[in-house]
């Protein structure tokens, strides 16, 4: 649907006197008016789009067929195509066409790319790259975005990295041609901490498990004997937060990446939940439940005394920083049903931002700022949301029998969370954007729950 | 058709029946008369319609708060439809901190739209020297 509506204008004509011949018995035509004067103004209205931008990518060129530890250059140019098209396809706006099926093009295509071939296939972008083998044992993967229709580089990039890091050099492609393709910071080249469940309904092993953003690179960190919940990175990417229940008794403990080793922040005899990370980490945000109490605190990243947040006679729990680390929002129950509050890091000037239908909880703060997400629940759903963070624009993403828990990705444009089905109980990860045109499921090993998004890697 | 907004293909770009030219009609005689300031008009805004619109349809960018940006360009044509000059933007409103990162993508996919329509289906005949035309880009 379109529209074009009109404005008023004042169209001048000049007083341009052009010569035109005169033919017997037949009036003069008066001359054409000259474009000086107003400009026409008009409205060019058209609806969002609900089609795909269509990528090419075709297999990247090597100037050398090589073998690397990594694999033969050829097919680490074909491996990386695949991997930039997968995360672009995940993103809801494009629509790759390739690697599969498609030629693998010259060096001297590279940078010189057959427009006319392209557009022939509809294309309205081009990837281009290749892969080459240096002497110093690390490869380089060149990277090119070109606009099909105007003939024009968008993006020339180049990513020298260890063989080991040959996946990170594709993602950081992607992350570059997403970003001047949609105006959004990258994303792919992140990381992702989640619980991977297995078992019985009734006797779930859960696991705390890591892989990168596309679900490669998969381990586990703990090994099932005690049950690990809410994992997050912590915003330097050394360590995990999490919660652990080693003999039912709740603990916090900070992972450490680098050497494997887990150590205790807080423990309590009294039900505890939530970790959260400060945006510099330096502390930690968590819930217990003191007395049938349940309140927020804070403690040192490094341990110590918490300090109380809120004191209120209801369950407050979920709390997460605003990007700044000045507000925290949380969930209350203090009107009488689950809702989204915001209050300032020390506790002081708590508000209530959530007024739709149904309850609101575990809200989540975009790492840009502009949005909060949340679990919505009514209607016997549980569904995903955002809303400002004063409360306006509530928007519901997801309609499921049951999502909850939503993180956010570095960029704060998808939102991460995971979905139980009515029945099985079984859980999956997924991603959807945060127009919630589009949804993912992320592979996992066995089921997942609790994900968690890291912050785009250094 | 969305109501309160005019279609030019239903009105605007009706043929002026007494003019010349592109979309108009001709004396029996085949003499071509002259358009009239307001159907010159017209037959610019039906080929903005026609040839603009479609492009930015297939290239407009998305994302949070999208429908509240409206991007003004400059756009100069030739008398024979080419454009005269890179269009130029005059001005952007309805930015939000939710759309700051397809500002700059709204106004580089509305000049691009605009490039891809050029030429337009304008007659020589219909004006001399340069057309000025304001357009303002919108996704809803």
């Amino acid at each position: 649907m379109i529209s074009f509506a009109t404005r008023p204008i004042a169209f001048l004509l000049s007083g341009l006197i052009l010569a035109v011949p005169l033919a017997a018995q037949t009036p003069p035509p008066a001359q054409p008016p000259a474009a000086t004067g107003a400009p026409v103004r008009e409205q060019v209205i058209v609806d969002r789009r609900q089609d795909e931008t269509l990528v090419a990518i075709p297999p990247l060129a090597t100037p050398q067929a090589t073998d690397t530890p990594a694999g033969n250059t050829a097919a680490l140019g074909q491996q990386v195509a695949a991997i930039v098209a997968n995360d672009l396809d995940g993103t809801g706006g494009f629509k790759p066409l390739g690697p599969s099926g498609l030629r693998t093009i010259s060096m001297a295509e590279v940078t010189a790319p057959a427009f006319g071939e392209w557009a022939g296939k509809g294309a309205e972008n081009l990837i281009h790259g290749f892969v080459r083998a240096n002497p110093d044992n690390t490869l380089t993967v060149g990277c090119y975005l070109y606009d099909v229709s105007l003939k024009s580089e968008l993006v020339r990039q180049g990513y020298v990295v260890g063989y080991r890091d040959w996946r990170r050099a594709a993602h950081r492609c992607a992350d570059a041609i997403y970003a001047r393709l949609s105006g959004e910071s990258p994303f792919f080249d992140s990381r992702i901490a989640y619980i991977a469940e297995s078992g019985p309904k009734d006797n779930r092993v859960k696991r705390l498990a890591i892989m990168d953003s596309d679900g490669a690179n998969h381990s586990f960190i703990t090994n099932g004997q005690s049950i690990v919940l809410t994992p997050r990175f912590s915003p330097d990417y050394k360590s995990i937060l999490y919660l652990s229940y080693l003999g039912k008794r709740p603990r916090i403990f900070i992972y450490d990446i680098a050497s494997k080793k887990q150590r205790l922040v807080t423990e309590s005899a009294n039900q505890t939940f939530s970790p959260r990370w400060s945006p510099d980490g330096k502390s930690i945000l968590y819930s217990m439940a003191v007395g049938g109490n349940t309140d927020i605190y804070r403690i040192s990243a490094s341990g110590g005394t918490p300090q109380q947040l809120t004191n209120g006679p209801g369950i407050e729990t979920g709390g997460s920083f605003s990007p700044d680390g000045s507000r925290i929002v949380f969930e209350s129950d203090r009107s009488g049903s689950q809702q989204v509050y915001v209050m300032n890091a020390d506790g002081s000037n708590q508000q209530r931002i959530s007024f739709g239908a149904g309850q609101h909880a575990t809200p989540e703060w975009s790492p840009r700022g502009d949005l909060i997400a949340f679990t919505r629940i009514g209607g016997g759903q549980f569904r995903i949301g955002v809303m400002s963070p004063s409360g306006g624009g509530e928007r519901m993403l997801t309609s499921s029998w049951q999502d909850e828990a939503p993180t956010w990705s570095p960029n704060g444009r998808v939102i991460q969370f995971f979905r139980t089905a009515q029945g099985s109980g079984k859980t999956g990860v997924w991603q959807v954007d945060v127009t919630g045109a589009k949804e993912r499921r992320i592979q996992t090993k066995g089921d997942g729950s609790d994900p968690a998004w890291g912050n785009l890697l250094p | 058709m969305v109501s309160g907004l005019s279609d030019p293909t239903q009105r605007d770009a009706r043929p002026a029946r007494t003019g010349t030219g592109k979309g108009s009609g001709t004396s029996g005689s085949g003499t071509p008369a002259t358009k009239t300031a307001a159907q010159i008009k017209q037959s610019i805004r039906a080929s903005i319609y026609a040839e603009v619109r479609p492009k930015f349809a297939q290239i407009a960018p998305d994302g949070v708060d999208i429908d509240q940006l409206v991007t003004t360009l400059e756009v100069q044509v030739n008398p024979n439809g080419t454009l005269a000059g890179e269009p130029r933007l005059v001005s952007q409103t309805g930015k939000t901190d939710s759309n700051r990162p397809q500002q700059q993508l709204h106004v580089e996919r509305a000049i691009k739209s605009v490039k891809l329509a050029a030429p337009f289906a304008m007659s020589e005949k219909d004006f001399v020297g340069i057309q000025v035309i304001q357009l303002e880009f919108k996704v809803r």
